[in-house]
């Protein structure tokens, strides 16, 4: 069956193929990503970086410009309207300089997310974030921060500090349209070098507060 | 004689136009399917079904190359926007499609009834309770506003397992938005045509309307988009195109070697009657070959058209050898049938035995041809024996080739006293098969493929880029009615994903995930309580949970709304899902088959064996597992030992033949002697040149055996004759020697592989064929000048 040598096996492919029509799970992926991304990332960053004396950004930006690598403990608090209560999760981050973000939820169940270059990698999934444009701008304005570049940064994001060295917020405001439709703010509070909390609060008016534990280099 | 003359003219008449009745009622094929096997084993008429009108053969892969990624994207997004109005098309998807959605929908909307969750268990407080509390779960880990908007229709994460369930296949990766190759280079798009890939009209209609999308597609783009070009393929694209060379092959190639042909005898014979006399055998041979194959098989390949062109290069031979040896006595003809008829006849009768061990070949196309050259040589040989005679007129003579057959007498005369050539070239053939002798076979059944090799890299590269894997695995079941087939698979699962959890298989498809049987989906509406049971159970569940009853009302209400469904058919599901189950159940003679595709774990491969004993244990003994890769392979060897084994046959044939005419082991190894240099020098030829063997040279060297015995027996039969008719005898092989290359020689042109192989082997074959016998020849014959000759086929 010569004509068949290839096609034969093309029929299994074919069938393949047209599996690949139906990854609805995969369409919800893109919200998750945005919101978790946006706020884990630059909250890290900041818990790893902040150890500026002065409270100004533009100081705070050139001490995050110095590269580290680290981990902490998180606990997340989601406030969500149709529940009673928040609900919570809790697990450690992890970060390895220039570009590799790990998350680790041990409770209520153990789940890995995982950023490494250009690749998001969640319940074997992988997700390219070039296909997320919104998101790479997060990710990219991340890596803003993590080499200071405030100018990038600024791209996406309107900056204000707020409080003083003991306790301080920073405001990140999407200024692109692409986030701005599913995040309201993402707030980066703390005191003197120590991140304490991020929150984000979505357009719905739904928020997430993380609280960071102490950071350990390795 | 005369008293027959117009009885036999009559015959004649009535079978040929006989023939030409049957012709024009004949339906003529340009497909691929003449190379499928004729008598598979359960297994490769699944395949082969499928190849035919299966799903896949309706796919086409196209892919965009040239210009920026961007143009890319916009061409694929402007081409998928147009040709989704196109009622060619059931599918066009380039990976960024509303068909997404549109399944989504579907699920959704019936999730209940399509998830194997829908048990009993599930809507009692405890059952609901556990399942809340593990959606709360999901929902509070990072990741989980996934499933926020879902919760409050469905608490119990039926969707998610749904979604779940359908993960583990390979996908190919949407980047920029569009299916794009892993390089990056190539924007991709899936097509399914609505009619099957053998329809190769209608799939050139459709890879029409692709070409003009893409050129309408392309003009939108403006000067960044001028480098951009289209490929395309796919079974469809690949039979039209191999239609389209294979009825190139037969047109022009027929054309090539007929006017090469008519050129040389006009040039022997300088006579247009002599011409038209000589023509009369081969367009008989032809007819009745054609009406011949119609008859027998109730169709007729283009393929089979196009080998008529070395037919008409053997074919010519007899009327060559009549017209020619005739000489230019008017008592030639009566002189001819007694002298030279005999060898001829044997010739005829040899050639005859080599082309019917094509008649054998589980390959319905080869048969063709073999019933083809059988009638059309059988034809030609009687109709120049007991016809021509009866047409010539009275006065017609014969070309006078003496100056020509001197020329060529001295010339054998100085082959034959040169015979270490053909020591030499023996010795060679033999030292070079010898130390090629572990790659003289070419093992891959594509080497046959009438598919251009460029067609078929483009296709493999297509599909890589599409992440389709190269080998597949198919679980086939059935059942006597389509329902039956999907309660066949719905078995089937529970197995498969035992399999799945112990690693031996990677995932598995089935439509059962989108169409249940009836049965089961009737257990899953009992399975769903009524609403006011379901509202107090829920009440009860969610006590001490952060949640309120009154929050999953959108879940109550579906529920109620899915218990009141009557049972999906396959007339409920929506394009896209519909192909997507249509694609894994097919009819199958009486009953349906479902064919289920499964995945290789990440080792690549799937032990065939622990399926298998699976399968049993399960007592699921009907199932069929297929490594589709590997039945491929033992279909190729399949094909192989056919053809050795009645390639030997023929040869073996040619030889009883022979010995039972001469009961001579000394005059059958004097005949065969130069035939066996000729195959072993063509052979190694080949190796010489870095070309492996494959089944169809084996055939073709069988052919030389065949056919350049001809020659071989008028060498042999030297006997007492004066020159004049020895040079006339030398100069109708030489003649008819250099109308089989023509016949055959334009084959290894025509594109078609297959001719190609046997083309390029006989052609080069009869010459050595004709040389060699010249060579190996009884030296007096031609040296002792006067008294002894060749040619004289008198009786032995």
């Amino acid at each position: 069956m010569p004509a068949g040598d290839m096609s034969c096996k093309e029929w299994v492919s074919c069938q393949f193929s047209i599996i690949t029509h139906n990854r609805p799970f995969y369409l919800y992926m893109r919200f998750i990503v945005r919101a978790m991304f946006a706020a884990l990332f630059l909250g890290l960053v900041m818990t790893l970086r902040a150890h500026a004396a002065d409270w100004d950004i533009t100081q705070l930006m050139h001490a995050l410009a110095q590269e580290k690598s680290g981990q902490t403990t998180f606990v997340e608090l989601k406030y969500i309207s149709f529940l009673n209560q928040p609900i919570k999760s809790s697990g450690d981050m992890r970060f390895v300089s220039p570009d590799v973000l790990e998350m680790h939820t041990l409770q209520p169940d153990d789940q890995t997310i995982r950023v490494r270059g250009d690749l998001l990698i969640m319940d074997h999934h992988t997700v390219p974030l070039e296909d997320h444009p919104e998101l790479l701008a997060f990710i990219d304005s991340i890596r803003g921060t993590l080499t200071g570049n405030r100018a990038l940064l600024e791209r996406f994001f309107t900056l204000s500090l707020k409080g003083d060295k003991n306790d301080w917020s920073l405001m990140l405001a999407p200024s692109k349209k692409d986030v701005a439709k599913l995040i309201q703010s993402i707030t980066v509070s703390g005191s003197r070098e120590r991140v304490r909390h991020i929150t984000i609060v979505k357009t719905n008016h739904d928020r997430s507060v993380i609280t960071l534990g102490d950071t350990s280099t390795p | 004689m005369s008293r027959h003359r117009w009885l036999i003219l009559g015959i004649w008449l009535a079978t040929v136009l006989g023939a030409v009745g049957v012709i024009s009622h004949t339906q003529f094929l340009a497909t691929l399917s003449e190379f499928f096997p004729r008598s598979p084993s359960v297994q490769q008429t699944v395949l082969n079904e499928q190849l035919r009108k299966g799903p896949l053969s309706r796919n086409i892969l196209a892919g965009i190359e040239g210009g920026t990624a961007a143009v890319r994207t916009k061409i694929s997004e402007h081409m998928v926007q147009d040709l989704r109005g196109d009622d060619h098309f059931e599918i066009v998807s380039n990976g960024n499609s509303g068909t997404h959605e549109k399944v989504y929908h579907y699920l959704f909307t019936h999730r209940y009834l399509l998830s194997p969750t829908t048990r009993p268990e599930l809507f009692t407080v405890t059952g609901l309770r556990d399942a809340i509390e593990k959606m709360l779960n999901v929902l509070a880990t990072p990741g989980g506003e996934a499933v926020e908007a879902l919760f409050p229709g469905d608490p119990t994460g039926t969707m998610v397992y749904i979604a779940k369930e359908m993960s583990g296949m390979p996908q190919p990766v949407p980047h920029h938005g569009v299916w794009t190759s892993p390089s990056g280079d190539t924007a991709l798009l899936l097509l399914q045509t609505r009619f099957s890939g053998s329809d190769t009209e209608a799939q050139q209609h459709a890879i029409n309307r692709v070409r003009e999308a893409f050129a309408r597609a392309k003009a939108t783009t403006g000067r960044p988009g001028e480098n951009a070009h289209l490929v395309l393929t796919g079974v469809g694209v690949i039979s039209v195109a191999a239609r389209n060379t294979i009825v190139h092959a037969a047109e022009f190639m027929s054309l090539i070697s007929g006017t090469m042909i008519v050129v040389l005898l006009l040039l022997v014979y300088r006579s247009a009657v002599a011409l038209l006399f000589g023509l009369i055998p081969v367009i008989s041979g032809i007819a009745v070959g054609i009406a011949a194959v119609s008859l027998g098989f109730g169709r007729v390949y283009d393929i089979t058209l196009g080998f008529g062109t070395a037919l008409i290069g053997e074919a010519v031979d007899y009327s060559i050898y009549f017209l020619v040896q005739t000489g230019q006595t008017s008592a030639g003809a009566e002189q001819w049938a007694s002298k030279y008829w005999p060898t001829v006849r044997l010739g005829v009768a040899t050639s005859i035995i080599g082309f019917a061990s094509l008649l054998f070949s589980n390959l319905p196309g080869l048969s063709q041809l073999g019933l083809y050259a059988i009638a059309g040589l059988l034809t030609a040989s009687m109709v120049t024996r007991f016809v021509l005679p009866g047409l010539l007129p009275g006065n017609f003579r014969g070309p006078d080739l003496n100056r020509l057959g001197r020329f060529f007498l001295g010339a054998a005369r100085g082959v034959a006293s040169a015979r270490w050539v053909v020591v030499f070239f023996v010795v060679l053939a033999s030292g070079i098969l010898i130390m090629h002798r572990h790659h003289i076979w070419n093992h891959e059944l594509s080497a046959l493929s009438p598919v251009p090799k460029t067609e078929q890299s483009l296709y493999a590269r297509l599909r890589n880029d599409m992440g389709i894997p190269e080998a597949g695995y198919l679980l086939v079941v059935s059942g006597s009615t389509f329902d039956a087939a999907l309660q066949a698979a719905e078995e089937a699962g529970p197995l498969l994903q035992r399999l799945q959890r112990e690693g031996v298989i990677g995932g598995f498809q089935s439509p059962v995930n989108f169409l249940p049987s009836v049965a089961t989906q009737l257990k899953r509406k009992s399975a769903i309580p009524p609403e006011d049971v379901l509202t107090a159970r829920l009440t009860e569940a969610v006590h001490g949970l952060p949640v309120t009853a009154a929050l999953f009302s959108p879940f109550v209400r579906e529920m109620e709304r899915e218990r009141g469904l009557r049972p999906l058919t396959r007339a409920d599901l929506p394009a896209g899902v519909r192909e997507l189950v249509e694609s894994m159940v097919v009819r199958q003679g009486n009953g349906w088959r479902v064919l289920l595709p499964v995945a290789a774990p990440p080792s690549g491969r799937i032990d065939r064996k622990t399926v298998q004993s699976a399968l049993l244990r399960h007592s699921m003994d009907k199932a069929m597992f297929i490594d589709v890769s590997n039945a491929t392979n033992t279909l190729y060897s399949g094909y192989m030992d056919n053809a050795i084994k009645w390639s030997l046959a023929g040869v073996v044939g040619i030889v009883l033949l022979l010995w039972v005419v001469f009961r001579s082991i000394f005059r059958v190894l004097r005949i065969l002697l130069p035939l066996i240099a000729s195959v072993l020098t063509v052979a190694a030829g080949f190796i010489a040149l870095g070309v492996e063997l494959n089944m169809m040279n084996l055939i073709g060297l069988m052919l030389i055996v065949a056919v350049g015995s001809n020659y071989a027996l008028f060498f042999d039969r030297g006997v007492r004759a004066d020159e004049e008719s020895a040079s006339r005898t030398l100069v109708s092989l030489v003649i008819a020697n250099m109308a089989t290359v023509m016949g055959f020689g334009p084959l290894a042109f025509s594109g078609v592989p297959v001719l190609q192989a046997i083309g390029a082997t006989v052609a080069p074959g009869v010459v050595l064929a004709l040389w060699f016998s010249a060579s190996l020849t009884d030296r007096e014959m031609l040296v002792g000048g006067k008294t002894r000759v060749i040619g004289d086929g008198s009786v032995p």
